[in-house]
């Protein structure tokens, strides 16, 4: 991969607008491109401190969980074959790496924390609908309640015709009808 | 001779691990539409949790028909007092905490009841599936489906259906690590024949609140297809467009554009409004409620926000690549 490449590529994933087309057509098509802008988020996240505390024995657990969620191989080999010595190795492989990912991200998160850039404040604001916690940019640290209220309008019709409201009626209404009135809680940056 | 003998391993290998699966697949598809069909015409009055992150909230939901009308109450028993209740075109959100009614219009009804929304087909190739037996819930028997995503550009879904009824009865939304990002479980439900007309009016009259009413007269999607100049070039793989509209907002007289991407399950809105650059309502950056994210961002004169229940990942792509044709 070029280096032009991959300075267009972080560019988009920090948001910035360049001549995206190309980066965006190949991570389209690139499994491996795929994961990575898809990692660079969940750094790019933990390094925000938007993300909550992973602990080590949670993963252990999620790590079993996915297993146990993974789709049963279905052609009926009896015997341990070659092949699937070696897929059980890649498997492994997998979870190793998961593992890694994540202990990375939480030693930053906790390292950021300590740098007492990241407080979480509750303040006072009118209770305007859906509850939106922002997770972006230092400038714009938390929302106003008049973009929430935006926002709000907009789940409404995502909500009138995404696939799972028409399956389920009502039911994705709960995201605007739960909202503990009064306080919100949002990350606050102290970095301008 | 050698030749025949891996085609004989083949069909030895394959046809049972294909009957296999199209016997899942076929389980799937049965369950699925019986839930998209319960969902539409059972009556039934019931209580349940919303899980998000460390939040629980308690919420009442009823739902009746009569004379091929579907009406839908949803009411917060946390003591917001907040509604929200579907019925004819219109939905009607209530939300006393901040004084305000809005009222919007649904997707217009086509036909009742209506249409199943998912192909099966296109959900094979970006998910797996898997159907249990499930644990009981709210003291009913389920089954209970996995739609485990194939990549990361799209969360997991744990699906609990009465086996008795078909209608969902909770639901696991898990993100790329198997972690559950929210959930929501009946905790008590009951099926009466008749709904009493009373259960599905507000418990407030909303006098004294500020009313937002949506405007009425908006082109429909098919005229409104051939003007728009709006495109997404690249889209996450297995998302196709679903539908594409003008709307005007409650709260604001200018029309705005609207378009629905979908991989059959997961579903992902993008809104441009136009002109409107300088006014801070407008979303900058990201944020999420729950498992839906958003993400706004300025284009020349347009303001464009993206919003669906998908990895923050997958709606800043679609966002990145909105272009105007």
């Amino acid at each position: 991969m070029n280096k032009a490449f991959e300075e267009k590529f972080s560019a988009l994933v920090d948001g910035e607008e360049t001549q995206t087309s190309d980066v965006l057509s190949q991570i389209q098509h690139d499994d491996e491109l795929r994961q990575r802008w898809q990692r660079y988020h969940i750094i790019s996240d933990a390094m925000k401190g938007h993300l909550d505390e992973v602990s080590f024995s949670d993963i252990s657990s999620q790590v079993s969980e996915a297993l146990d969620t993974e789709p049963t191989i279905l052609a009926p080999v009896r015997k341990p074959s070659r092949i699937q010595h070696w897929y059980k190795q890649a498997a492994g492989f997998a979870v190793a790496a998961t593992v890694a990912t994540v202990s990375i991200v939480t030693v930053q998160q906790s390292q950021l924390a300590n740098n007492e850039q990241v407080n979480m404040v509750a303040i006072d604001a009118p209770a305007v609908a859906a509850t939106f916690a922002s997770l972006s940019d230092p400038e714009h640290p938390r929302l106003d309640s008049s973009v929430e209220a935006k926002l709000s309008g907009y789940l409404v019709q995502h909500n009138e015709y995404s696939v799972t409201a028409k399956m389920q009626g009502a039911l994705p209404y709960m995201r605007i009808v739960s909202v503990t009135p009064g306080k919100r809680i949002s990350n606050i940056s102290d970095e301008k | 001779m050698k030749n025949k003998f891996w085609f004989y391993l083949l069909i030895v290998l394959f046809v049972p691990a294909l009957s296999l699966a199209s016997e899942q697949y076929q389980q799937m598809q049965t369950l699925l539409k019986k839930m998209h069909k319960a969902a539409h015409s059972v009556n039934y009055e019931g209580t349940f949790v919303y899980g998000q992150k460390d939040q629980l909230s308690s919420m009442r939901l009823i739902h009746s028909v009569s004379n091929n009308e579907e009406k839908e109450r949803l009411i917060s028993m946390d003591g917001s007092g907040r509604e929200v209740i579907r019925r004819g075109n219109t939905v009607t959100c209530i939300l006393p905490d901040s004084r305000t009614v809005v009222v919007d219009k649904s997707r217009p009804v086509t036909q009742f009841p209506p249409v199943f929304p998912m192909s099966i087909k296109r959900l094979e190739t970006h998910y797996s599936f898997k159907v249990i037996d499930g644990d009981q819930v709210a003291g009913r028997n389920t089954q209970k489906i996995m739609m485990i995503p194939k990549d990361n550009m799209r969360y997991g879904h744990h699906l609990w259906v009465d086996d008795e009824t078909g209608l969902l009865l909770k639901t696991h939304l898990l993100n790329e690590r198997a972690q559950k990002l929210e959930q929501f479980m009946f905790t008590q439900i009951s099926f009466p024949d008749k709904i009493p007309a009373s259960w599905l009016m507000p418990a407030v009259s909303g006098k004294e609140f500020n009313w937002y009413e949506a405007d009425k007269a908006a082109p429909t999607d098919e005229e409104f297809k051939k003007t728009s100049t709006w495109a997404v070039e690249f889209l996450p793989k297995g998302f196709m467009p679903d539908m594409q509209r003008k709307h005007v907002m409650p709260s604001n007289a200018m029309p705005i554009e609207h378009m629905v991407f979908s991989d059959g399950l997961s579903s992902v809105s993008v809104f441009i409004e136009k002109g409107n650059n300088d006014k801070k309502d407008n979303l900058m950056g990201s944020s999420h409620v729950g498992a839906v994210h958003a993400h706004g961002r300025k284009m020349k004169d347009y303001h464009i926000t993206v919003i669906g229940e998908v990895p923050l990942a997958t709606i800043k792509m679609i966002s990145q690549s909105v272009r105007q044709k």
